[in-house]
């Protein structure tokens, strides 16, 4: 799991809906190591303008370390990116941070993946290392509209049960993918990625149930590593759980580095 | 017999406030944690010094979230020093740092001079730390830090405090957040400091127009990165003619290039900042960087320092 920094070519880059893409690197020997959940972080360009990298979760890991990332071009360097094409080079760093931790054993209790927008990406990751488990997910996911569906074809790909909810009812159920989990029997462990707010009532509906959650929270970053403190996010300090021991906060909390001892949080940890 | 490598290696080897340096390149205070962060991605032996993320008497949790946005080559934070105290250090930083090559430089902070003074105390009992750091000039924190750093009077008590708790070279580390930079070296070099870092963060802010608000929870934040760089290389300029101390230069280096420059308006040593976050080899690709200059001008690094002037 040690990062590393690399400069690779860009393998290809497809438009995949509206203002998303799907980007493939090339391979090095660092991304083999990497895990569900976990990222990277991009230098888009050779200049120091923009000054700072941006970070991505791994969509997946070939298995010649070649990898894809699956982003919204929405910002300074994400629309710089999305103009890079096949054969042009980004450096990265990575693979970074701290990632979904995974059933010790295959279980047949229903494993949920819920997904809201761009958060969905990291989950595929998820569901194909489950699948290698030999378990089936449900994968839920959520998006504004019929437009803006992703990653549909890796999670059919590798087995999982699909249900994918649309805000104007364009594609799949009209509604919120909250409600796709109410609908769910019984779930015994929650894997979510997505916007806070979504995050915030998954992480709602997980600690009401005492269901097992994790939650992938996002960040702007600058350093990625761990010694900026640009990245903190607010969690609980419950006993038994010790304190982070270079944690700091205030009384029942703590602050914990998205990039370092995230950016995938206990639910029942997390602050929102 | 002495390699090419070693001589090449020994034209960068310096001085500052009496360390010992095998070359004159820095991390800023920060920007590099403490040290074991980054120590998976480089050789860390390699820098010249590392100074550390600002310590504390007791921890600090520093400032609500968002802490930072990018600007135009730069970016703008307001951590508020978050960092968990002197005691944490000592017990869990120091014991791997001072196993490294580089010199430990502890940056200092504290929100009045009595912790200032208490946190230079503690740490005089250490081995291993080659000098103090006293930060005056976090603009991201409402008591300490910026309010001893622009104020000539206030900046030489807290030195002079921390001087009289420590027998370690005592190195203030400047605000340009001042009308008159010179005002201030004069100042803290009067009350004992043996070098002076120049410069901390550019008070700056940005409004999330999206919001309607300003862009950090703090309000303000201290700029940082190639943006301020001219500034800060014309503040290195008037304190090397107003002070004969030393002078550790910073403030958006980002190659060789950038780091000459602050040499040659006097610095006798640089630090790498924000540029880590980018690449965090820049450091010791500054410090490759310098060897190959120092010898294709045939000249060592001590000659250049100034020379513009």
């Amino acid at each position: 799991m040690t990062a590393a920094e690399f400069t690779t070519p860009i393998l290809k880059q497809t438009r995949i809906a509206e203002d998303i893409y799907n980007l493939t690197l090339g391979p090095h020997p660092a991304m083999l190591t990497a895990t569900p959940g976990q990222f990277v972080q991009l230098a888009v360009g050779p200049t120091w303008d923009p000054l700072l990298r941006r970070p991505f979760s791994i969509c997946y890991v070939k298995d010649d370390g070649a990898f894809n990332i699956l982003y919204r071009a929405q910002g300074k360097g994400t629309a710089l990116l999305a103009h890079l094409c096949a054969g042009a080079s980004v450096n990265v760093l990575g693979p970074l941070g701290h990632g979904f931790t995974l059933p010790q054993a295959p279980t047949s209790d229903p494993i949920v993946l819920v997904g809201g927008g761009i958060g969905t990406p990291p989950l595929v990751f998820l569901a194909q290392s489950l699948s290698n488990m030999g378990i089936r997910p449900h994968v839920t996911l959520g998006f504004t509209n019929a437009d803006q569906v992703i990653c549909e074809e890796y999670f059919r790909a590798c087995g999982a049960h699909l249900s994918i909810a649309t805000d104007d009812g364009s594609y799949g159920y009209h509604g919120l993918v909250t409600e796709l989990l109410e609908q769910i029997n019984k779930p015994a462990l929650i894997y979510a990625c997505g916007p806070r707010g979504m995050l915030a009532a998954v992480a709602h509906f997980a600690n009401t149930r005492r269901i097992s959650c994790q939650v992938s929270m996002e960040e702007h970053m600058a350093c990625g590593m761990g010694v900026c403190l640009g990245c903190v996010c607010k969690t609980k300090v419950t006993a038994p759980a010790a304190p982070q021991p270079n944690a700091v906060g205030g009384p029942g909390w703590q602050w914990q580095r998205v990039c370092m001892e995230g950016p995938v949080f206990d639910a029942a940890e997390v602050i929102f | 017999m002495s390699t090419t490598q070693d001589h090449e290696t020994n034209l960068l080897v310096t001085q500052i406030a009496g360390i010992a340096l095998d070359n004159p390149v820095m991390v800023a205070s920060g920007t590099f944690g403490y040290g074991r962060e980054y120590a998976t991605l480089m050789d860390i032996d390699r820098l010249g010094a590392i100074m550390v993320k600002g310590v504390s008497v007791t921890p600090w949790t520093g400032n609500p979230m968002p802490r930072i946005v990018e600007t135009p080559a730069g970016m703008l934070n307001a951590i508020g020093l978050q960092n968990p105290g002197v005691a944490y250090f000592c017990r869990e930083a120091l014991p791997w740092l001072r196993q490294r090559k580089p010199a430990v430089i502890v940056n200092v902070i504290g929100k009045t001079v009595e912790e200032y003074a208490e946190v230079a105390t503690r740490l005089d009992q250490e081995q291993g730390i080659a000098a103090l750091e006293v930060n005056i000039s976090c603009p991201n924190v409402k008591e300490g830090g910026i309010a001893f750093g622009t104020d000539p009077v206030a900046a030489a008590e807290v030195v002079a405090a921390v001087k009289a708790s420590t027998s370690l070279p005592v190195i203030p580390k400047l605000s340009p957040n001042v009308t008159d930079i010179t005002a201030m070296a004069r100042a803290v070099v009067d009350a004992g400091a043996s070098a002076v870092s120049l410069v901390n963060t550019f008070l700056g802010m940005a409004i999330d127009v999206r919001k309607k608000r300003p862009a950090l929870a703090n309000v303000m934040g201290g700029l940082s990165g190639p943006a301020i760089r001219p500034l800060a290389v014309r503040m290195v300029w008037q304190v090397y003619e107003a002070v004969q101390v030393p002078i550790i230069g910073m403030g958006g280096i980002t190659c060789v290039e950038d780091a000459l420059e602050f040499i040659m308006a006097g610095a006798g040593a640089v630090a790498v900042g924000t540029a880590t976050f980018r690449h965090p080899t820049t450091a010791l690709q500054v410090c490759a960087g310098l060897a190959a200059y120092c010898k294709a001008e045939g000249v060592t690094i001590n000659e250049l320092v100034g020379v513009a002037h």
